[in-house]
């Protein structure tokens, strides 16, 4: 009985490895191309209904939890946050400078700013290049969820509970929640620019 | 009379005897002397005077038959008649011999020489007349025979023969005179020396037996007074020294003797009487106990033939047990190769027990790698995320001519976003692997120590078991010895059981002894009760 049970259990072993090789392997051909199939008619979907309505691109992430939105023309690029450099007699909102293919970015603590609470990912954090015309600074965000375009339509108006640079920053909060930043707003806010001495 | 006391009856007898036996022989002496006298002048009286008698007869007779014989001559003539006469004529001549011998008397011997002369003469005549007979002269024969020389010649002859025996039986006379004579002799003195012999030998016999009868009498006296039972006796005696005073002295010391031990015997038949008692009171006891000693030995013996029959049963058992312990050895010897065989196998269990931690070890290394590599690729997403990103930036920058990108870079997000899921489900998956994989390094470990703790148990079990053959051969010899004692036993026991049998019989026959001992011990004290009644009747 013992031997029985135990030749039981092995076959299961087997058995599931057999099953997890299945799941982790490659798929199939067929499959591949079963599933690009459904992803190209998905995308058709989406882009015969962004025809429709007026939309601005936009790239989503996440601070502390919650859904952020910033509109694409504001954005130069966005990468990982690596080799940050802290900056001596900076506010504590500036985190430091980095190395962008040559050129020195400052990073902002948008937590900070918006008097979030720190913590929560514990990811590498990531970096959105704002610039403007006379402004260009990274902006630190948990996480990157997506691009893409979001219909002005669905952006309504701001919360009024926020307050502060919140809602100085804000440019509307859409059904899911979607707090939309107002690139402009941020890039000509002079409060961030810092200008001190030290003797 | 005192005298005679001092000597003792022996000699006192012998004396007499003596006396009497020296009379006899005197008598004897006398009475054979007188006979040989009477026996010798008897001899004499027939050799000398009556044998003679014969012979003087015998040669007269022939004489007369020789004259008949020439008469017989004369008339017949006849040759033989003169050989018939020469014949007689030697018979005459022996006759004459015989007598000559026995002359004693003077005249007899004259006579005699007077017929031999008669007779030679006469011979002479006798010839001639032969001669003249067978010449048949027969007349000159004739007239020699019945005239002449010869016939006065022939009457000498018979004359003096006759003469001869005339002496001869006057002699014979003489003799047999003075042999009566001498037996009247004879007999007088016998008489007389008998008489006094007699009376000699009376008195003696009657002194003597005066001597002895009188203090025999007392003797008797004192023994029949002994035998009545009256031992208060005490003999005034004389002063002897022979076998009668002896005697006497004697029976006083034993009248003594006897009051001192029978006063002894009365005191001992007392104890006696008393012991008796005492003896038939123990041996009552004795027979209870015997009847108890039969009875517990009967039961010993019940008892041993249950002992008997638990050692048959031992016997068996041990039998049996000595069965067991060799099988035992035999399962103990299997044991020990089992263990043995199980020391190998766990030490290969062992190896394939480090073989087991070196490959889970490795997993979990490349599992490690896994992960380091899933990070990658998560990264890879990440920035391919970012890429994307960027990439629909750059569109949206471009305006309509970075639609076709902007659909790209959409592409190429999803793409990064499945390739995340892919690598958060590998991730959980390799979570779920490094899990278990240390749970598998923690069991193999545990697994590791636990044979490495087998190995070392199931060595001690193999000395164990080593130890414990080794145990169960000697408890097998043990066993085999103790079978071996249990059949000496039982053998004992059989002899044990004879010996209560023959104990059992013995304790029987000392319970009938013990019987017959208490009738004795009665009949004792009853003999006993006699003795002292015996005892007591004795005067003292």
């Amino acid at each position: 009985m013992e031997q029985d049970k135990k030749s039981n259990t092995w076959e299961k072993v087997k058995k599931s490895l057999l099953k997890a090789q299945t799941t982790t392997a490659i798929p199939l051909q067929e499959e591949k191309k079963k599933i690009l199939k459904l992803r190209a008619e998905r995308l058709a979907q989406e882009s015969q209904g962004s025809d429709k309505e007026v939309c601005i691109e936009v790239v989503r992430f996440t601070l502390s939890g919650e859904q952020y939105a910033i509109e694409s023309k504001y954005i130069r690029e966005v990468f990982p946050l690596r080799e940050l450099t802290p900056l001596p007699c900076t506010p504590d909102f500036v985190l430091g400078v980095v190395n962008v293919r040559g050129q020195i970015h400052s990073i902002v603590d948008l937590k900070k700013l918006f008097n979030l609470p720190q913590g929560g990912e514990n990811k590498l954090p990531k970096v959105i290049l704002l610039h403007s015309p006379d402004m260009e600074f990274g902006m630190l965000v948990d996480e990157i969820t997506g691009s893409g375009p979001l219909p002005i339509a669905a952006i309504g108006p701001p919360l009024n509970t926020l307050t502060g640079l919140q809602l100085a920053y804000q440019r509307g909060v859409t059904v899911e929640r979607l707090i939309v930043l107002a690139g402009e707003k941020i890039l000509s806010d002079k409060r961030i620019i810092v200008d001190e001495e030290v003797i | 009379m005192k005298w005679l006391n001092n000597f003792k009856i022996g000699t006192k007898l012998l004396a007499v005897f003596t006396f009497v036996t020296f009379f006899t022989a005197i008598l004897g002496y006398i009475a054979v002397y007188n006979l040989n006298q009477i026996k010798q002048r008897d001899f004499e009286l027939y050799q000398v005077n009556t044998q003679p008698l014969s012979e003087i007869c015998v040669a007269a007779i022939s004489f007369q038959r020789i004259r008949v014989c020439l008469r017989d001559i004369v008339n017949t003539h006849d040759a033989k008649y003169r050989d018939a006469i020469y014949e007689l004529d030697g018979k005459i001549n022996d006759e004459l011999a015989k007598l000559e011998k026995t002359m004693d008397a003077k005249e007899v011997s004259q006579k005699l020489t007077e017929v031999r002369a008669n007779i030679e003469k006469f011979n002479v005549i006798r010839d001639q007349i032969i001669d003249h007979a067978l010449n048949k002269k027969d007349a000159e024969a004739m007239e020699s025979i019945y005239h002449g020389d010869g016939y006065r010649l022939a009457q000498n002859i018979d004359a003096d023969l006759q003469k001869i025996m005339d002496i001869k039986v006057t002699q014979a006379k003489e003799k047999s005179e003075a042999n009566i004579l001498n037996a009247n002799t004879a007999e007088r003195n016998m008489i007389l020396t008998i008489l006094l012999g007699l009376g000699v030998s009376l008195g003696l016999g009657i002194m003597i037996t005066k001597n002895i009868q009188k203090p025999l009498k007392q003797v008797v006296e004192v023994a029949e007074r002994i035998s009545n039972r009256d031992i208060t006796v005490d003999v005034s005696m004389e002063d002897r020294r022979d076998e009668l005073g002896h005697l006497l002295r004697t029976i006083n010391q034993m009248s003594t003797n006897l009051r001192e031990e029978i006063g002894k015997v009365a005191t001992g038949v007392e104890v006696l009487v008393v012991s008796a008692g005492e003896i038939s009171a123990s041996t009552s006891q004795f027979v209870t106990g015997a009847h108890e000693t039969a009875s517990a030995v009967s039961e010993t013996t019940t008892t041993m033939e249950e002992v008997k029959q638990t050692a048959q049963l031992s016997n068996e058992k041990a039998q049996y047990v000595s069965q067991i312990a060799q099988k035992a050895v035999h399962v103990s010897q299997n044991g020990q190769r089992s263990v043995d065989e199980t020391v190998q196998g766990m030490n290969r269990i062992k190896e394939k027990m480090e073989l087991i931690a070196e490959g889970i070890i490795r997993l979990s290394e490349q599992s490690q790698a896994i992960g380091e590599i899933i990070s990658t690729v998560d990264d890879l997403a990440e920035q391919s995320n970012l890429l994307a990103v960027n990439a629909s930036i750059e569109a949206a920058k471009a305006g309509d001519q970075g639609i076709g990108f902007v659909v790209v870079a959409q592409e190429i997000k999803s793409m990064a976003e499945q390739s995340k899921q892919a690598t958060s489900q590998v991730r959980s998956i390799l979570n779920e692997i490094q899990k278990a994989t240390s749970s598998a390094v923690m069991a193999t470990e545990q697994g590791y120590k636990v044979v490495e703790d087998g190995v070392k148990q199931s060595a001690e079990a193999g000395e164990s078991i080593k130890i414990m053959t080794k145990t169960i051969s000697e408890a097998a010899q043990s066993v085999v010895q103790i079978a071996a004692s249990v059949q000496q036993q039982f053998v004992g026991m059989d002899q044990v059981a004879l010996a209560m049998e023959s104990i059992q019989q013995a304790s029987g026959q000392n319970a009938d002894g013990a019987r017959q001992l208490e009738l004795t011990a009665q009949s004792l004290a009853e003999m006993g009760r006699e003795l002292r009644q015996l005892v007591q009747s004795y005067k003292l």
